[in-house]
């Protein structure tokens, strides 16, 4: 097949989805809600989730909401995952490789923070896509070595077991960099393998979303960790596109916090540190959101399409979720915390 | 080609016969059985009520499901171990699981042996990984050349000492930011890159900081065999020395093993028979109700085997009852297993039928004529006496190498394409060749009988839709199913309303009307109208009400489709078939091109390479095509119109053999 017609089917099937996303409106009208009910109704009768949610009245739990909800965007993965092959689909694979490097992040905070399982099983998308993994087991852990037992086979065992033995505050900090470092070589390698624009756009896209998470990485690090310049300098992840390596040592050696945020406000990632560090989160997705809009415009019949879309999708979903929390909290314009950004009106 | 009858059995026996009454029924292996639970429940097993049954009978209101056997894998796991280690091979013996026994007494032996062994394994496990700890840490010439002793150097009080591996991508942060890592990192290899080993060297007052960095690099350690460890040279020797010690040691203990247990060879052999058995019974004990005394079974035999079973089993007498069930009394929703049972020459075309569905066992098996009609239509349109040879060669290749049944098609398909060869006048290709041989006007060469060639291949396809039909009508009356059989599309009515059309077609095409006119309409108009109010007029008929299934109004709709359609596929099935002759021009065309080609290049050496390149291509890509074009036919124009296909396969259990 032509470059091009690779994307057709699923280039139509993203443009469907795109149409289907939420307008500012439908965010204004979610954020009125006055509770979960209210909030639901919304959804139900406002917009393309309606389906998800047909039973008036039915949902309840705010979890159940957010399960449905992440559920939607795994079956919207995978239906594009059927619409391609060969290095496409392996591209793909190594996307729902992400759900299982969350779930066992999930797994591991609720261990860490000694929740109850349950908490964790609604947050679980199981897919098999991209390798069975016995939750169940995972599920039974009480603590981290058990944990790390369930993953036996896995190729996330090793990644974590080396940090049992750490026992220091930043022990989640770095299994997840060390997961997250995996994921992000897969997906790099999962890139080589395509061709033309689809692999510049999406060389481009990974290089500077590793670039945004290389800068929150250090900045964080340092503020937060105190931790030595070697160690930030070596979680950091491979393949940035304005941070090559030799850039990212120089940040990681300066003596001086407010140097590192300088050199972050000077670059093309200033970005980060809006309205203080606070953000630094928020500001990273919103970041990500934007780069992937830019993307999209220069990348019509590509792969990028599809890619975008479903993030697109999946950064809704994350701020719809963030709507529901804020009217739990009675938190009025929650909009400061939302990926998408929402204007005052008048 | 039919379909095996086959029999229900039920059967009650009591509860302490019935693990050597399973072990018959696997080993007879043409036994499947049903869930005789819910055909309790559901007050589907026949037990006459009589005296004798009584028992029996009044227990039927404990039944419960036979708990799983909780220790038959961890046995199995233990016996796999004995057999790793005494280096047994895991063989079946179907006397060994004859006659009475008990389970119990296999698992204990093979406890016993477990225990017995368990020193020794525990021993052997300990040398293998001194062996593997002094292999790992081995490399030529690593440390060659060094005047270091290793062994003062492990002993250091004031520096942490690792040693360990680095992965390529974590190898470079180490050496693009080394001025900054409290440690002396050195390389110790000329080994491949990945293998090499690492010597990490720091002041102890950093071993926090730097087992941090190391878990940053995923340094994975290795942990070297301290006691061996001195100068290159001194560790080199020991190195030697001490893994011939120790395989010459785990060579003694393994023997050991093998010696001690060896008088109970027999037994064990005999264990891995049952425990097999035994897990094959795991999966039929799901079926089986119990009671504290009784045990009911429920499945299903071929008629063929009846007697047979009644003999067997007669061995457990009193106490058990036998009964065989009448298949018209059990009613539509007890659906019947099927096995096709057909002669060698079409056998083994069922392999195609089951890729479609499996007969179910009200209708007739259509193996046989599945594998005329398709043996018929790849012939014509693949007609060579060559080409078929060498498919009729590969099929054999096939049948032996790999699968009987795909084999066994090919290579009848291959036959097939020969004879078609010898009508059509062509060995590979070249024509004249046979006729040259045997002189006469018999041959039908396809370029040269274009017209009767198309025309042959659609009264071929006609031919063959009214044996679908027919065999459709069979089936519907054989169900129970009149309105279908008699006024659907595919029963009388349809069949009538097709040689109908076809006799108003060739009237069309030969000015000559084969009927009167009057008639040939008033058939057409009598047969639409039946197809159109099939289901009132056979309710009506049958004396069945509601006459429609649904609204009257959507009924008239669907079957106005449905009469739309009906007329759509009589065309389009029919003329589907011209592909036939389609193919048998194509395949000749293909040779022309081919021998034009030859002369062209007018060489011998082109020739013969344009004779062997043409061949190739036509008989893997002509063939494919012929071959999907004619299964394609067969599916779609044939099976669709009387093949439901949606039965369940008759699968008996057996003996497992795999080991896991």
């Amino acid at each position: 097949m032509s470059a091009t017609a690779i994307h057709f089917a699923p280039g139509a099937k993203a443009r469907a989805l795109s149409g289907r996303l939420l307008t500012e409106e439908d965010y204004r009208g979610l954020m009125a809600s006055k509770d979960l009910r209210d909030f639901v109704d919304y959804l139900r009768t406002h917009t393309e989730y309606g389906v998800l949610f047909e039973e008036p009245g039915k949902i309840i739990h705010r979890n159940q909401v957010e399960l449905t909800l992440r559920k939607h965007l795994y079956d919207s993965y995978e239906k594009f995952f059927h619409y391609y092959k060969d290095a496409y689909r392996g591209l793909f694979k190594v996307l729902f490789m992400r759900y299982q490097v969350e779930n066992i992040k999930l797994f591991i905070r609720s261990i860490l923070r000694g929740e109850s399982f349950q908490a964790t099983e609604d947050h679980l998308i199981r897919s098999r896509v991209y390798m069975a993994m016995d939750y169940d087991k995972m599920a039974e852990a009480v603590t981290l070595a058990e944990l790390v037992e369930a993953l036996e086979g896995t190729p996330y065992h090793d990644l974590i077991q080396v940090y049992l033995e750490e026992d220091s505050k930043e022990q989640l900090f770095f299994m997840e960099m060390s997961l997250d470092g995996f994921y992000f070589k897969h997906l790099g390698q999962a890139i080589e393998k395509l061709q033309g624009r689809d692999r510049r756009l999406m060389r481009e896209l990974l290089g500077k979303n590793v670039d945004f998470m290389n800068l929150q990485w250090v900045y964080r690090a340092k503020k937060y960790y105190g931790l030595s310049p070697e160690l930030i300098l070596n979680y950091t992840l491979k393949g940035g596109w304005r941070y090559n390596y030799p850039r990212l040592k120089a940040l990681c050696y300066l003596e001086d916090l407010e140097e590192v945020a300088r050199e972050i406000l000077r670059s093309d990632y200033g970005r980060l540190l809006d309205e203080g560090e606070l953000f630094i989160q928020r500001n990273l997705e919103r970041g990500i959101y934007r780069l992937m809009g830019d993307l999209v415009k220069r990348g019509r019949g590509t792969l990028l399409v599809p890619v975008a879309t479903l993030h697109f999708l999946e950064y809704e979903i994350h701020d719809i979720n963030s709507i529901l929390e804020s009217i739990k909290y009675g938190i009025t314009d929650p909009r400061g915390y939302l990926t998408r950004e929402i204007e005052e009106r008048g | 080609m039919a379909i095996e009858t086959m029999t229900l059995f039920n059967l009650v026996c009591e509860r302490s016969s019935l693990d050597p009454i399973l072990r018959d029924l696997v080993a007879r292996g043409n036994i499947a059985l049903r869930d005789a639970f819910s055909d309790i429940q559901e007050s589907d097993f026949g037990l006459s009520t009589s005296e004798d049954n009584a028992a029996p009978i009044i227990d039927m209101s404990q039944i419960h499901r036979i708990p799983k056997n909780d220790s038959l894998k961890e046995t199995r796991g233990m016996l796999r171990e004995i057999m790793t280690a005494m280096a047994m091979a895991g063989e079946i013996h179907l006397e060994d699981v004859r006659g009475d026994y008990a389970y119990e007494e296999t698992r204990d032996l093979v406890r016993e042996v477990y225990a017995e062994q368990k020193e020794l394994k525990d021993r052997v496990g300990i040398l293998e990984k001194e062996l593997k700890q002094i292999e790992e840490f081995e490399c030529e010439d690593c440390l060659e050349g060094l005047s270091v002793d290793f062994g003062q150097l492990m002993q250091l009080k004031n520096f942490m000492v690792k040693w360990g591996r680095l992965t390529s991508e974590n190898r470079q942060k180490v050496i693009k930011n080394y001025e900054n890592i409290p440690a002396l990192f050195i390389d110790m290899g000329t080994e491949a890159a990945s293998k090499t080993l690492y010597l990490v060297i720091a002041p102890l007052e950093l071993t926090g900081e730097m087992e941090r960095i190391l878990r940053s690099l995923k340094f994975i350690e290795v942990f070297p065999p301290v006691a061996l460890m001195g100068t290159p040279a001194a560790m080199k020797h020991a190195f030697e020395s001490r893994k011939t010690g120790l395989r010459e040691e785990l060579a003694a203990v393994k023997r050991e093993i093998r010696e001690k247990s060896q008088h109970r060879l027999t037994g064990l052999k005999r264990s891995f028979s049952r425990l097999q058995m035994e897990e094959s019974l795991e999966g039929l004990r799901g079926k089986i109700a119990v009671t504290a005394h009784f045990a009911y079974l429920s499945g299903w035999v071929p008629a063929a085997d009846k007697e047979a079973l009644e003999k067997s089993l007669s061995i457990y007498e009193p106490g058990l009852i036998l009964t065989f069930r009448n298949l018209m009394e059990l009613g539509p929703k007890v659906k019947v297993p099927t096995r096709m049972k057909n002669p060698r020459w079409s056998a083994p075309f069922e392999e195609l039928v089951k890729m479609y569905g499996i007969p179910s066992y009200r209708e007739v098996d259509p193996t046989g004529f599945f594998a005329v009609s398709y043996m018929i239509l790849f012939g014509a349109m693949f007609g060579d006496l060559g080409q078929g040879f060498v498919i009729f060669l590969a099929g054999l290749l096939i049948r032996r190498r790999k699968s009987p049944a795909y084999g066994g098609i090919l290579s009848r398909l291959g036959l097939m394409s020969m004879g078609f060869g010898v009508l059509y006048d062509s060995v590979f290709g070249y024509e004249a060749i046979i006729s040259g041989i045997f002189p006469g006007g018999f041959y039908l060469r396809p370029l040269e009988n274009i017209n009767t060639i198309l025309f042959a291949a659609i009264t071929l396809g006609i031919l063959l839709l009214y044996v679908a039909l027919g065999y459709s009508i069979f089936n519907k009356l054989k169900q129970r199913d009149l309105i279908g059989g008699l006024f659907g599309r595919s029963g009388v009515a349809g069949t009538l309303l097709f040689t109908a059309l076809i006799l108003y077609v060739l009237g069309l095409f030969t000015g000559r009307a084969w009927l009167p006119p009057w008639l040939l309409t008033g058939v057409i108009l009598l047969t639409v109208a039946l197809i159109f109010f099939r289901e009132p007029l056979g309710n009506l008929v049958l004396g069945q009400r509601p006459l429609h299934g649904e609204t009257p109004g959507e009924y008239y709709v669907e079957s106005s489709f449905d009469l739309f359609e009906t007329f759509l596929s009589m065309f389009s099935n029919g003329l589907s078939f011209i592909r036939v002759g389609a193919f048998a021009l194509n395949h000749v065309g293909l040779f022309i091109a081919f021998h034009t080609m030859a002369r062209i290049i007018g060489t011998l050496g082109g020739s013969v390479a344009m004779f062997i390149l043409g061949n190739l291509l036509v008989i893997f890509l002509e063939g494919l095509i012929v071959l999907i074009q004619g299964l394609r036919l067969v599916y779609y124009e044939l099976f669709s119109k009387y093949y439901e296909g949606d039965g369940t396969a008759f699968e008996p259990h057996t003996l497992t053999s795999e080991v896991d």
